[in-house]
């Protein structure tokens, strides 16, 4: 309940609720004290209007009661003549006639033999009213005399609530009707028991002035009253009603319209309030995840309602919070992983530095290794050149000849080193230039074949397959590398065995080996040997680039080299591309 | 929410819709049941809210008027004397009005008849009171009727009262008394030789087996050419030749404003006992007429009821 409250507390809903309301409920006071005043005048009038017709009524009544009882002392006051009266006039109890202080009749309406009534009535006045009686069953009894002169009277003793009950039929059963005798006793009451228990009127009614309207209280309930007298009786004839069963249809019907207009209030109260939550609703659900938020993370996402903009900015909400959720996840993952991808990180950065410096010892070398194959020959340039001069040498055409030839030759492999260093250099940046054109394989190999079987030394076995294609390439880098392997497997293989150079179809590509019986190289040492001035031996003769820049001429043709042990066979190999051989 | 106010609304009709009370009334057979119908139509018009009325009739049957008087209703209405006592030896607590008692304080159900103090108070019919006036208006009516035969139950409360006033009356007046007590309906049988032994009329007794046996004990005064004095209009409608009392149905409407009392919350027994309204003298001429006999013209001039 408190926590439904507190969400009332603040809504428009509420304040709509207390300034449709105070109005009405100022509204209905005043429509309540205007209405009351004019009701409670109309059932003043009402209650004069009852009173005249009651006071009418009974003052007829005992003109009646008068007459009859009068008539019977008239007619004689014999027994019958007292019988006929009392069978018209209910109200009898007993009756009885006298001549002076004699009876000469009696009659009673219960008793066989009636008890004698004390005489009453006397030549004074025609008419007497005596003291009121009451009979064992409490019920009161007026007595009446009645004088004819000079010596014949009449009492009798007549039932009040009888007298009443012929004349009381109220109209209106709001209203209360009750005789007074002059005592202040209740004679007769539209409510009997009054009269049984013998109550008296209060104070303020027998003190109002009459014919009338008045209000009093009597035992905390206020009543409204009119007062007449009875001259007859010497009594008073009060006609009276709370006021609260008064206004009772009108407090009842006003309840009624007020609570029907607090209820259309509390209906039409319910669709506004429900539009309020359409609007809050979402605004709460907002605040709920900015907490949830602000906490940690988001327990499920808000639920989308109300108007459309609400349901985009709930949607966008649900969509910060998810995008914050991943990232939130993926920096605990990168904190979880943190250490791995460190340790993985160091790795890469020793391989690269074992890399660089591998790359440095291998610059080394290589600088070692130019610096050594150039002064070499230089060197037997320089000496033979200083020898060719000396002045206390006369050196013979033929040795000077042999001289300069060496010089020649020194130079030429000079020549020859720094063109593959050329040829590698450019190769390294990439911008090793071949130039292929259409070949066909037996033409190149037949141009070549006696060269090679000139290195091997007439050891070269040439195998070539049936039905090889056309293929795009550089014939003089490719005869080089053919040159080179050839080269390689002399230098490396036994004198006396033989050098096979085959080529074959290998599906998209055509393959070149070279084998022979060499022991190879280490295990280990493959990719090696391609680079530059490696030498599996560490002292065989050459310059050590010719297989780095076999491989930069290959790949320069798409193709792959490699160096396998197949056996007891050393088999060096390259491939290239079949491609499309245009204009073959 | 919506839920709530329907439970609500629900729970406001409940509240504002009055519980049922029952009003039982009981009547111990047909000849009182006139009394029995006129309260319950009296009440009805008061149309108070929540009360409902229903008529207990036992048909003369004990057993089914121990049934009737069984706990339940929240007020007993009683029709007489028998009704009376078999609800108050029932036990319980509802409070009982009854309509029509001879002899309220010969009963003990009432301390007086101003405060009755206990759990009964209601209209009694002076019946037994009445007794001796009946005789005398017989006496008036024909006044050669020398010789009167009282039936009477014995063993019943008002009887001893009515017995007296009887007597008394029948010494101031003259008359020779004779008594044929009937305990139950088949000492009627012998009711026929009773009268044959030389009565000028009968007088009835309050009693219950009398009243509800009323057409037998007419049939037996009838054969016997002898009038009968009864107790109410209703019963010179059946064929009695003169009744002096009060109308069942005037007390029926009587006790129906003491019913409202009650149901609108006064004590019983603060109630007074009260006693009838009217009493009306009623004759019929026509039973005069089967019998032979001439009542004085003044007495029928007086009477409230002439059947013709």
């Amino acid at each position: 309940m408190k926590r439904w409250l507190a969400r009332l507390e603040g809504r428009f809903t509420v304040a709509a609720a207390a300034a449709a309301a105070l109005p009405l409920l100022l509204v209905a006071a005043v429509a309540w004290y205007g209405l009351s005043r004019s009701y409670l005048n109309l059932a003043g009038a009402r209650i004069e209007s009852e009173a005249a017709r009651l006071q009418g009524g009974l003052n007829a009544r005992l003109q009646t009661l008068v007459d009859v009882l009068g008539q019977a002392l008239d007619g004689g006051g014999d027994v019958w003549a007292l019988r006929f009266a009392a069978a018209r006039l209910p109200e009898v109890v007993e009756l009885q006639t006298r001549r002076g202080k004699t009876v000469t009749a009696a009659w009673s309406r219960f008793a066989v033999a009636p008890a004698l009534l004390r005489p009453l009535a006397s030549t004074e006045k025609n008419e007497v009213w005596g003291p009121v009686q009451r009979d064992a069953w409490g019920e009161p009894q007026l007595s009446l005399g009645l004088a004819r002169y000079p010596d014949r009277f009449l009492e009798a003793r007549l039932r009040a609530p009888v007298l009443w009950e012929a004349l009381v039929e109220l109209g209106d059963p709001t209203l209360h009707a009750y005789l007074v005798a002059p005592g202040g006793e209740r004679l007769a009451s539209s409510n009997r028991l009054e009269v049984l228990r013998g109550l008296r009127a209060p104070a303020a009614v027998l003190a109002a002035g009459g014919n009338r309207v008045f209000r009093y209280r009597d035992g905390g309930v206020e009543k409204l009253a009119v007062v007449r007298d009875v001259d007859r009786l010497g009594g008073r004839l009060v006609v009276e009603a709370p006021v609260s069963l008064l206004l009772a249809p009108l407090s009842r019907s006003l309840l009624v319209l007020l609570a029907s207009l607090l209820l259309a209030m509390a209906a039409s109260l319910w669709p506004g309030w429900r539009l309020a939550r359409a609007v809050t609703r979402p605004l709460d659900e907002l605040a709920r995840g900015a907490v949830e938020l602000e906490r940690g993370t988001l327990k499920r996402p808000l639920t989308e309602s109300g108007p459309p903009e609400a349901r985009t900015a709930v949607r966008a909400f649900n969509r910060m919070a998810a995008e914050l959720e991943r990232n939130r996840s993926e920096l605990e993952d990168y904190a979880l992983h943190l250490e791995e991808r460190v340790a993985e990180r160091t790795e890469a950065l020793r391989l690269a530095r074992d890399s660089a410096l591998e790359a440095d010892r291998a610059k080394t070398r290589f600088l070692a290794s130019v610096t050594h194959e150039l002064r070499t020959p230089l060197a037997n340039i320089k000496g033979f050149a200083s020898t060719l001069r000396a002045g206390d040498v006369r050196w013979q055409p033929e040795e000077a000849a042999e001289f300069l030839r060496i010089i020649e030759s020194e130079a030429d492999r000079m020549h020859y080193l720094v063109n593959d260093l050329l040829d590698l250099a450019r190769g390294e940046r990439g911008e090793f230039a071949v130039q292929p054109t259409p070949q066909r394989l037996e033409s190149l190999l037949a141009s070549l074949r006696t060269r090679l079987e000139r290195i091997s030394g007439g050891r070269l076995d040439l195998q070539v397959a049936e039905g090889l294609p056309c293929l795009e390439l550089d014939p003089e880098r490719i005869r080089s590398v053919l040159v080179n392997l050839v080269e390689n497997a002399v230098k490396y293989g036994p004198p006396d065995a033989p050098i096979e150079l085959a080529v074959m179809d290998d599906g998209e590509r055509v393959r070149f080996e070279v084998r022979d019986r060499g022991p190879g190289i280490a295990a280990g040492l493959e990719e090696r040997v391609f680079e530059p001035f490696f030498r599996g031996d560490g002292a065989s003769p050459g310059t050590g680039l010719g297989l780095a820049i076999a491989r930069e001429i290959v790949q320069a043709h798409g193709g792959e080299i490699g160096l396998d042990r197949r056996g007891d066979q050393t088999v060096a190999w390259f491939t290239l591309p079949k491609g499309r051989c245009k204009g073959a | 929410m919506r839920r709530l106010l329907l439970l609500l609304l629900l729970l406001l009709a409940a509240c504002n819709r009055p519980a049922e009370r029952v009003v039982r009334v009981v009547v111990s057979g047909s000849g009182r049941l006139p009394r029995a119908e006129a309260f319950a139509r009296r009440l009805n018009d008061y149309h108070l809210p929540g009360v409902r009325v229903e008529i207990c009739n036992a048909g003369g049957d004990p057993a089914r008027l121990a049934a009737c008087a069984s706990a339940g209703p929240a007020l007993f209405v009683t029709a007489g004397g028998v009704e009376t006592r078999t609800v108050m030896e029932a036990g319980g607590r509802a409070p009982v009005i009854y309509v029509g008692l001879a002899a309220s304080l010969d009963w003990g159900y009432v301390a007086s008849l101003s405060r009755p103090g206990g759990r009964a108070s209601g209209v009694d019919n002076n019946y037994a009171e009445l007794s001796g006036k009946r005789l005398q208006l017989l006496e008036l009516a024909l006044p050669e009727v020398r010789r009167v035969l009282v039936l009477y139950q014995p063993g019943v409360v008002p009887t001893p009262r009515g017995l007296a006033s009887v007597k008394s009356a029948a010494v101031r007046l003259g008359l020779r008394l004779g008594y044929y007590p009937v305990a139950a309906a088949e000492d009627l049988d012998g009711l026929a030789g009773a009268l044959a032994g030389g009565y000028d009329a009968a007088l009835l007794m309050p009693s219950y087996v009398l009243e509800n046996n009323l057409e037998r004990v007419l049939q037996a005064t009838s054969a016997a050419g002898l009038p009968l004095v009864g107790l109410d209009a209703a019963q010179v409608r059946a064929g009695a030749f003169l009744a002096y009392g009060a109308a069942g149905a005037a007390m029926g409407r009587q006790a129906a404003r003491l019913a409202r009392q009650v149901l609108e919350g006064y004590p019983v027994a603060e109630l007074p006992v009260e006693r009838p309204q009217r009493v009306d003298l009623a004759i019929n001429l026509q039973t005069a007429r089967r019998l032979g006999l001439e009542p004085d013209s003044r007495l029928v001039n007086l009477a409230d009821e002439v059947v013709r």
